[in-house]
């Protein structure tokens, strides 16, 4: 900035307030210098300069996009998470996980049965019985979480261990089968 | 009468030796990516470790037993006891087995009845067994029992043992990377072991914890409905948690230099708590008791 530019300058800050020039060299400069916010004319600049923005601006709309996605995604992924951790949500799922595991329990059960059926030649009076034994105690245990878990509903604690001794327990049984299938001549 | 019982011995003896004619003598040479397999249905089983690259299978059966047959690809050996046909009953099935394995082969075991002894195989075990005792005493790599009525006995070294029975009972006495046990109405005894991570579940069994030695270890042990006796060394240093739905705990809180209680549960600390354990029962009873070191 040189001397001259200087003058200039505090000669306009003498003039009055009310003297405006008569063409603005950039449109509107005048509404966009006083300081009141208008959302209206905001919202109507943004889309008849849209164009331009995408066009001049592609890299900050670009990034801009980005950081939006991002943060959807982290807010998304944080309700989910904290949504799982509510004890309501750990329910259902609890609930969800054991009605699969309870059919896997079931088809290791009738498994074992057929194999002492088909392979009783192979064991003895006692490994039968202690398979038959354990097997009702298995079913026992289970038929007393769940009168405990009848009396109590909402209590996770014991649905997560019923969760926990049918998953145990199926594994279980799913060894003894393959042990027991092993058997032949 | 004294010639009479002379008589009868030599005659009892002879019958024992005729059921037992059958005599195995064989040499097989191996390589390290071989497996071991040995399938027996009834007797006994010795595997013995050594630095030959061959398998040394000396033994002999009883009069059922049809033949032990040897079957050899690129990576199995296969050694197995043909039972004779149309056999009336299971009688006279028996095999007694002495085996030489290389250590550096894994080791692959099916057993019925049959009782087996590994003594120095330094690679994979393997062994299931129905109803015969398992006694382990080498420094293996991963050791894997499955059984129903078996006892199971291991000394040594693994760096996992993994163990799962419907009745057989679990000594331990080794020290192990993970241990993992599971069981439904076997009892299981760990005494002087070193272990990183323990996952033990029974449903019935009783568990007895003894002298267990820590190192930053995690360990998990639930007990349905027996009960579990945990007995920690002084000096360690240790934090437990303890869940009991409706069973008891006994803990002595003196023993201890934190104790939080909450509904169903509690934490106890000694020292830093470095070595984290998780102690749950339905119906049983846990307890805690701190070992004086004698040594």
């Amino acid at each position: 900035m040189n001397e001259s530019d200087k003058k200039l300058i505090e000669m306009y800050k003498t003039l009055p307030k009310k003297i405006k020039p008569p063409k603005d060299l950039w449109d509107q400069i005048d509404k966009r210098l006083t300081n009141k916010f208008s959302l209206k004319d905001s919202i109507a600049y943004f889309f008849n300069n849209f164009k331009d923005l995408i066009l001049t601006k592609k890299y900050v709309f670009a990034y801009s996009l980005i950081g939006i996605c991002v943060i959807s995604f982290g807010l998304l992924f944080f309700f989910n998470v904290s949504n799982q951790n509510k004890p309501d949500t750990q329910y259902a799922l609890a609930e969800k996980e054991l009605q699969d595991i309870v059919l896997d329990y079931e088809k290791a059960r009738s498994k074992i049965i057929k194999l002492i059926k088909d392979k009783k030649e192979f064991f003895s009076d006692e490994t039968i019985v202690s398979i038959q034994t354990n097997m009702s105690l298995m079913d026992e245990t289970i038929k007393e979480i769940k009168i405990a878990l009848k009396n109590d509903p909402n209590n996770y604690e014991l649905l997560a261990s019923l969760t926990k001794v049918y998953f145990e327990e199926t594994n279980l049984l799913f060894k003894t089968s393959n042990l027991m299938k092993n058997y032949d001549n | 009468m004294k010639n009479l019982l002379i008589l009868s011995l030599i005659f009892f003896g002879m019958i024992k030796i005729f059921s037992l004619e059958n005599k195995i003598d064989k040499i097989l040479e191996t390589t390290s990516n071989q497996t071991i397999s040995v399938k027996v249905m009834d007797g006994s089983l010795k595997i013995k470790a050594w630095d030959k690259n061959e398998v040394w299978i000396k033994g002999n059966f009883e009069k059922n037993v049809d033949k032990i047959r040897f079957d050899e690809q690129s990576n199995n050996i296969l050694i197995k006891s043909d039972i004779k046909n149309n056999l009336k009953n299971r009688k006279n099935i028996r095999v007694f087995l002495e085996i030489f394995v290389p250590k550096e082969n894994d080791i692959n075991i099916d057993l019925i009845n049959a009782e087996c002894e590994i003594t120095g195989v330094e690679k994979n075990i393997s062994v299931t067994s129905t109803s015969g005792n398992i006694k382990i005493n080498s420094n293996s790599k991963d050791v894997d029992i499955v059984t129903i009525n078996g006892n199971v006995e291991l000394k040594g070294n693994s760096n996992i043992f993994q163990g799962t029975s419907i009745n057989g009972n679990f000594l331990i006495n080794g020290d192990c990377n993970i241990l993992k046990i599971k069981t439904s109405s076997g009892n299981i005894n760990l005494t002087e072991t070193l272990v990183k991570n323990i996952n033990i579940f029974s449903t019935n069994g009783e568990i007895k914890i003894k002298g267990l030695k820590f190192d930053k270890s995690n360990c998990e042990i639930i007990n349905i409905r027996g009960n579990i006796l945990f007995l920690i060394p002084q000096e360690e240093s240790i934090q437990i948690m303890i869940k009991s739905i409706s069973g008891k705990v006994k803990i002595n809180k003196n023993d201890f230099d934190e104790i939080y209680k909450e509904e169903k549960s509690f934490k106890i600390k000694k020292g830093s708590g470095e070595s984290v354990v998780f102690l749950e029962t339905m119906i049983g009873e846990i307890e805690i008791i701190t070992q004086i070191n004698t040594d």
